[in-house]
């Protein structure tokens, strides 16, 4: 039986959504239910067929607010041709533009019930916290943005999947392989793959594992295309409710312009999705019909052979190093706090940096972020580290200089870690010849990163005096020197007859 | 939460011209280009079930919707399945419903049964009579007891009023007023399987599940009896849930709070399994 799909195209500030609502399907590849004991969490887990992929573990029940435990159980390479068709959709689309449902008709003759909403969105190969993606799942652990709802941003201001969690095993990792993906990427602007979304901003790449890694080393942008399950809605009342809770000032003055008309249109129901809310007005009534008839946890004939699989212990083995050019880019990454900020803020003058510089948070009777100094700051911080480098190096500095705010310092020391540059070297130097007592919390976090900055320093240098070296012709000859050998034979010699 | 795998269901009411969905929200489509209105179940105050109507009611907004809005029975019942999964979890929706043979879904806990006895088969009606009778004898049994003993006091008292002397009559009075009382007792037995009988023959009338295949599931974890069109395979009713258990020679009921959830009728199990499936009940409910 073939899976009945209808599909609709939207337009929503700008950017194209394709909702597909997919129906009569064989249910043999999404997300599933596996949850053993409802006390203990909730688990979702990505199969293909019989074959649990990743595991999605949430300890509180009913918060759909709290952080995920993601890990890889399993490789896509198990699951038949599958991957096979991804690469051939993803090639449909990319290379061959065609449309979405078209190029993606092999996935959705396969997919669970329901609706979906596919978009192109850039992507970043980490795992959130600037550990490589591929390598970043085998253990699980609970990631920050994981959450079925962004806790800062809540449901008013959309926060677009970003972080990628693998399908493929890492174990048959080659560089042979690798290196042909080098070669592709070189050609392209950047290195395209499908995504599947599973939670808050991770989406599970389905294919395309190495040009990704290649994308990664020739520093060129990743972009995918994300297929997300529609499951939550918004309620008008809901953003009634954000609208009159007044705690954000996204917002340039055109925006909030735009802001205030919107306000005094009446809200209407929203189809929820990591991207965008869609209102459903925009969506045809069939589409909605069938996306109200499909429940959350529907079963299909592979719902409990995954639940069973989704127990067994991981079926993958870790690769021992990944060169280490791959791990020193990572770092280099805006982690989820800075994306999650970015979408919550929008923008920020310079006249609203000043202010909560001083301590404030409203300016003209309006939050600037929202009414919590500490939280305000704090998002402040990590929107201007993606924004702006001069700005969020001047607003850090500020704050550590200032003695009223040392509830953040520990923050900043934290959060600067991974970011080798001169002049915050020299805050930290500062910092560590400083004999001030606010600054003794932070004066290890200070000692740390200048010996780290110290070693990165040096393998720059070196990097770069490789770099500036001509290539040798020829490997030198190192000649043994055996005049030393030849009179100690003949001294042996001479032993040796005095003694006979 | 219970239920929540039992597909959604859409119910179009003719005689309003509205559609609705009960799903994991309860939906109402009032026409073609409007806006539909979204509930979520937390929202709901009270669902009222009578023969006619299954009326929804969320604060001043009230949905009735006549039973004929329902293409069959499955279809009714699979409605009902995920009303009172949704009852379940929000135990503040006042729900009134008819009488039933089957548990009520709220009773459900999302369970996974491992090593479950998956039985199939139809609720015959002597088999719940007979389940019925021995439920009022267990639960009657002693007042029945000492019903006919007194019986048997008060008749002897009164045959030997009538004949006046007890040295010269006791000797007929007695196995007079003994059997009388005895023939009494019977009928009064008699009476109450005519009254079981019509109890089961009153809820055949409101209950559409009575005429349907039913699956039994027997697990360490708990028990279930739900109509098969529904039944998914991830629902038990922990076996804390219930009391004790009464066996007769035609079937087996659980009950809770002295009122019977679960049949289960011996036609329905295999012979080579019975042993291993009245062990498990008996490993985790005490009998009476």
């Amino acid at each position: 039986m073939k899976s009945v799909i209808s599909s609709e195209s939207l337009l929503i500030n700008d950017k194209e959504f394709n909702l597909i609502s997919v129906s009569s399907s064989p249910n043999s590849f999404g997300i599933c239910d596996t949850t053993k004991q409802r006390e203990k969490g909730i688990q979702e887990t990505l199969f293909v067929g019989n074959e649990a992929l990743v595991n999605i573990f949430q300890r509180s029940i009913n918060d759909p607010y709290s952080n995920k435990i993601i890990t890889q159980i399993s490789s896509i390479e198990r699951c038949g041709d599958f991957s096979r068709r991804v690469a051939s959709s993803c090639e449909e689309y990319f290379y061959n533009n065609k449309n979405v449902v078209s190029a993606l008709q092999p996935l959705f003759d396969y997919i669970k019930n329901g609706l979906y909403i596919v978009y192109e969105q850039e992507m970043i190969p980490t795992d959130g916290s600037g550990n490589f993606f591929w390598s970043g799942y085998l253990v699980g652990h609970e990631l920050t943005g994981s959450s079925t709802f962004n806790p800062v941003c809540r449901k008013e201001h959309p926060v677009p999947p970003s972080f990628l969690v693998p399908t493929e095993g890492i174990s048959g990792f080659s560089d042979k392989s690798l290196k042909a993906a080098y070669e592709k990427v070189k050609k392209d602007d950047c290195a395209y793959g499908v995504c599947f979304h599973l939670s808050g901003m991770f989406c599970a790449l389905l294919s395309n594992h190495y040009d990704v890694t290649a994308a990664l080393l020739r520093d060129k942008k990743i972009r995918c295309l994300v297929i997300e399950p529609v499951r939550n809605i918004c309620t008008a009342e809901e953003i009634k409710s954000f609208q009159n809770s007044d705690s954000v000032s996204t917002i340039s003055e055109e925006d909030k312009e735009q802001n205030k008309q919107q306000s005094q249109e009446i809200p209407e129901n929203c189809l929820y999705t990591c991207c965008a809310n869609i209102p459903m007005s925009k969506v045809p009534i069939s589409i909605l019909e069938s996306f109200f008839l499909t429940r959350k946890n529907e079963i299909g004939k592979y719902s409990d052979s995954v639940s069973a699989n989704s127990e067994k212990p991981i079926r993958i083995k870790n690769k021992r190093s990944f060169p280490s050019d791959i791990v020193d880019k990572c770092d280099k990454f805006p982690d989820c706090e800075m994306l999650q900020s970015v979408a919550m803020v929008g923008y920020l003058s310079d006249e609203e940096i000043t202010a909560l510089l001083n301590g404030e948070t409203m300016l003209n009777d309006k939050y600037i972020i929202n009414q919590n100094l500490y939280s305000s700051i704090t998002i402040a911080i990590n929107y201007l580290q993606y924004k702006n480098f001069d700005k969020f190096f001047e607003f850090i500095s500020t704050i550590i200089k200032n003695e009223d705010m040392p509830a953040v310092h520990q923050y900043i020391a934290a959060k600067l870690q991974p970011v080798m540059d001169e002049r915050i070297a020299g805050l930290f130097k500062e910092i560590l010849n400083s004999e001030n007592n606010i600054y003794i919390p932070i004066k290890s976090y200070a000692d740390k990163y200048l010996r780290r900055f110290k070693a990165y320093k040096e393998s720059e240098s070196l990097k770069k005096a490789k770099k500036a070296a001509p290539p040798p012709s020829a490997a030198p000859v190192i000649k043994r020197d055996v005049t030393n050998d030849l009179e100690s034979l003949d001294l042996a010699k001479k032993i040796n007859s005095m003694t006979k | 939460m219970a239920f929540e795998t039992v597909n959604g269901q859409k119910v179009f009411s003719a005689m309003t011209g509205t559609t609705y969905i009960f799903a994991d929200y309860f939906v109402v489509f009032k026409g073609d280009n409007v806006s539909p209105e979204i509930y979520e179940w937390s929202r709901i105050t009270s669902i009222t079930e009578t023969m006619d109507y299954i009326t929804v009611s969320i604060g001043s907004d009230t949905y009735k919707i006549e039973r004929a809005a329902f293409n069959s029975d499955d279809h009714f019942l699979a409605v009902r399945t995920i009303i009172e999964g949704q009852v379940a979890l929000y135990p503040d929706i006042k729900y009134k419903f008819n009488k039933r043979i089957l548990p009520l879904k709220y009773l459900y806990r999302n369970i996974c049964p491992t090593n479950a006895y998956v039985l199939q088969g139809f609720y015959e009606e002597k088999v719940i009579n007979s389940c019925n009778v021995a439920l009022v004898i267990a639960r009657y049994g002693r007042f029945i007891f000492l019903f006919t003993l007194v019986l048997i006091a008060v008749i002897f008292g009164v045959v030997i009023s009538i004949m006046g002397n007890i040295e010269e009559n006791w000797i007929y009075c007695l196995p007079i007023s003994v059997f009388t009382g005895i023939i009494i007792s019977i009928v009064a037995y008699l009476i109450i399987g005519i009254i079981a009988r019509h109890k089961f023959n009153s809820i055949r009338k409101v209950d559409p599940a009575t005429q349907k295949e039913i699956t039994v599931v027997v697990a360490p974890e708990g028990f279930a009896a739900v109509e098969t069109g529904v039944y998914t395979g991830h629902d038990l009713i922990p076996w804390s849930e219930a009391n004790f258990f009464i066996e007769t020679h035609i079937g087996l009921v659980v009950l809770r709070d002295n009122k019977s959830v679960f049949w289960l009728p011996k036609s329905f199990i295999p012979k080579n399994q019975q042993s291993d499936i009245f062990g498990m009940i008996a490993s985790r409910v005490r009998q009476r």
